[in-house]
This record gives structure tokens, sequence and C-alpha cells, in this order.
């Protein structure tokens, strides 16, 4: 498990390298992988399984869920009574958000827990006409990533693309895993 | 032993999370928060306008020909938005359904709608409900509110919570706390820092920007374009959520806020507080 773990992790900050020029706003973390099984599957026996998806799967998962593949290789584990666990990655706009998905052996979602949370807001931050609003003020102080703001309001942020992730992570189970 | 846990699950449309902190083992704030979770589901199955299969949808489909009884949650969200529609004298209408399916806020379930109908046209009796002319209802401007508060309920007293649906967000105990609100444009990031002044705080902006849903003025149809952002402090989560639209189509309505116990925070594009309706102690800003 703890393999698996690391190369999730590496995984992730190859993902987050991407967005290297942008300034993070936000990360929150809620769970550890342990946790959220714990949580999604108590006291039940997890085993990890290595699952490499195929491009003819991989095409008919994008099909049917619309939303494109990301990973080829799943975070994935699965109990003897054929219950699924998988901790997946998605990439909003604005948001790079790990959950972990609970799937049970007629592949039906039991339970949905996020991770990790990672805002990934920036490029206004470097448009100078953005910055001169604060009229020289460090702006930094208004950006840092405040490890104190427990608590957020604003305009409603969607979670549309956590939706389409779900979407994905039903028909992966649909097309690669049922028959596991 | 003290313990403090954080959770976060995709409902209402949005990011929910809930903290707990009090004097019981990890386990038994963890076991809290699924409750509070599954409390949150329950009335979202309830009162969704995007779920064919929610009561909500039952009604909207049905409440024209016959009169639909209706649940205890349904009782509680309609009677409030009907109040602060007579209050309002209609600003607030969850009447404007048609209007935020034109614009592609909300999904089209083909319902059959007269364009004049509003909010007088829902006859309510605390148990069951009548449209006397073809309407749709969205309860999607007080239902997170609403939510978030029934949620509160099922976390014990001596447990500290806030839950927060998306900006929508409650707690217990609030005196002295702070809480971040973002500047109008979520894109910028930034927030500025104020001390809560009653248990619940929400959050609207009027323009439409990257983020959901919009606000439709009942009367006029159109999208309101003014790109500041209302917060609103009231005792109840469902009533911050519904007076942030009020705020948003009627910056004027210190008399209305007043009433309803509630203070409306106005910031604009660059993170300015321009307004603060109030007749206690000036606004306390921490920090930047």
């Amino acid at each position: 498990m703890s393999i698996n773990r690391r190369q999730f992790l590496s995984r992730s900050a190859v993902a987050i390298g991407g967005f290297a020029l942008f300034s993070q706003v936000r990360a929150e973390t809620y769970l550890s992988i342990e946790q959220a099984q714990q949580l999604i599957f108590p006291g039940l026996n997890l085993k990890p399984v290595s699952v490499t998806l195929g491009g003819e799967q991989e095409k008919q998962i994008e099909n049917a869920s619309k939303t494109t593949v990301r990973n080829h290789d799943l975070n994935a584990w699965k109990s003897d009574a054929g219950d699924w666990f998988i901790v997946d990655q998605v990439i909003g706009k604005h948001e790079n958000i790990d959950l972990a998905i609970g799937l049970n052996g007629a592949g039906e979602v039991v339970g949905i827990e996020i991770l990790t949370y990672r805002e990934t807001y920036g490029y206004e931050v470097r448009n100078a006409k953005w910055r001169a609003q604060f009229n020289g003020r460090d702006y930094q102080q208004f950006l840092k990533l405040d490890k104190q703001i427990r608590n957020i309001s604003g305009a409603t942020l969607s979670c549309r693309h956590i939706t389409d992730g779900i979407n994905r992570l039903t028909q992966t189970w649909h097309v690669a895993l049922r028959s596991l | 032993m003290q313990s403090m846990i954080r959770r976060c699950q995709p409902l209402l449309g949005t990011f929910v999370e809930i903290s707990l902190a009090g004097d019981r083992d990890e386990g038994d704030l963890h076991a809290l928060a699924s409750l509070a979770f599954s409390e949150i589901r329950r009335i979202d199955a309830a009162l969704s306008f995007h779920r064919a299969d929610s009561e909500l949808s039952r009604i909207n489909r049905h409440a024209l020909d016959a009169t639909q009884s209706i649940s205890a949650a349904m009782s509680d969200v309609l009677g409030e938005a009907m109040l602060l529609s007579r209050e309002s004298d209609g600003l607030f209408d969850v009447t404007i359904a048609p209007s935020l399916v034109r614009i592609g806020a909300l999904p089209d379930h083909g319902y059959r709608t007269d364009i004049d109908a509003c909010w007088h046209d829902i006859e309510l009796e605390h148990d069951r409900v009548r449209f006397h002319r073809p309407l749709a209802i969205d309860l999607g401007g007080i239902a997170k509110g609403y939510a978030v508060d029934q949620a509160m309920h099922v976390i014990p007293d001596d447990v500290e919570v806030c839950i927060n649906a998306g900006g929508d967000l409650r707690m217990r105990p609030w005196r002295h706390a702070e809480v971040a609100i973002r500047l109008p444009d979520p894109a910028a990031g930034a927030v500025i820092h104020v001390e809560m002044r009653n248990a619940a705080l929400a959050t609207s902006v009027g323009a439409l920007g990257d983020h959901l849903g919009a606000i439709v003025h009942p009367r006029q149809g159109e999208v309101s374009r003014d790109a500041s952002s209302f917060s609103v402090f009231a005792a109840s989560a469902m009533r911050a959520d519904a007076l942030t639209k009020i705020a948003c189509l009627a910056p004027d309505c210190a008399a209305l806020m007043q009433g309803f116990g509630a203070e409306v925070l106005c910031i604009d594009a660059h993170g300015r507080v321009c307004k603060f309706e109030t007749d206690t102690k000036p606004l306390q800003r921490i920090g930047t």
C-alpha cells in the first residue's frame, strides 16, 4: 500500500509541476488514503490491485463519460467481496483535487471523500494591471497561502469537474474492473 | 482528549466542508461528520431542481393539476421563501426557475410555465402546496443554507462545528471567529478577513462569472451585472443564503435586513469594503 501511495504522490507532483507558473491560493488536506479507506469501507480488508488501462478501454471510458482519461495506471484497491476503492485526481480550470471513491460489487458509488484540494488561480496575480489595483501595496500579502484561513465565503465554486471525474470512474468500473 | 477533523465532500453542486473539534476521539468526530453529510444528501435529494426524481421535481410536474403533500423540509424552505417574497415585495422569488433555464443555469425538464406567474401563484399550507398558474420552483437561492442548518442540528452541543457549503457557512460557537471572504472575482483568488457577526454567513456575486448560477431580477428578467459581492450575516444559514440574493438586487435594503436581524457587507471588485449596514458597532476588519 505504501508503494502505491508513493507512486500516487509522485504523480501528483508531476501534475502540479504543470502549474508551476501559477501561484497557489489555497491548499487543504482532509484525509490520508488510509483514513478514506476506513471511512468508506470500515473494517474491510482492501488489497492493492495493479490495473493498467488499455487504449481500447480508455476510448470506451472516454466515449461513455465524455471526459479525458489522464492516468493509465489506476490507484485501485479491492475487497474480497468485490468492492473497489480508487484514488484519483481531478484537474479543473482552477483546482487540482485528489479524491477517493468507493464502489460496491454492482459498481454503485457508496462513498466519495476529497483527500486534498488545491486552488491554482494565478494568471491574474501575474497580470500587472490587476496588481496595480493595490497601489504598490505588497500584493503577496493579499494572496499569502494562509494556513490560518479555515473558512472562506464567496461566490460558490462549482464541483462540476468532480462530477465528471466520478462519471469517468464509474465507467472505468464498467469497462475495466467489473470483470477482474 | 481534544481532537479536530476536517472533511470535504462534493454535494449540493459544490464542495461541502465540515470541521469538528471537541473532547472526543477522532473516530467519534468522523462518525458525526458522516451523519451531517448524510443529512445534507437527504435534503439535496428532496430539494434539487436538477434531479428528475426529487420531491421538488414532483411538485414542479404536478402541483398545477393537484394539491401535493410535502415533507417537513420542503415546508420549512417554501415557508421561509414565501415570507421573504412577501417582505421583499417579490425581489426574492423561487418561481424564477424558467429564467434560469433560459440562460442555461438550470436543466430544461420541459415544464409548462407562464411568463407572468410569480410567488403569488403558489398556495402553501403547512404540509401541502398547489400552483394556480403554470410555474416552476427553483430553491437554489435558499436550499444550500437550509441543508447547512439541518446538518448543524445533528452535531451535539459540546462539539465545535463549522459547516461550509461552498461559501454558505454556519458555525458554533461563532463569537470572535475569523472568516475570509473572497474578492468578487473568484479568479483573483484574494480574500479579506473579517470577524463573524452572527452564526451564519453567505456570499453572492451578482455578475455571471466563473462560478455557479446567476441572480436574475424577478421583475426585469435580467441577469444582475453588478460585479460587487454581498455577504450577509444572519442567525441561520438559510436566511443568510436567501438574503444575499435580495442584497445583490437591492443594495438599499437596510430596513429589510434589519427586520430580519441580518447585516450586509459589500465588497467591490477591488476588494474595497464599500458598504456595511448596521446600527451597532462598525465592522472590524482584521489584517489586510
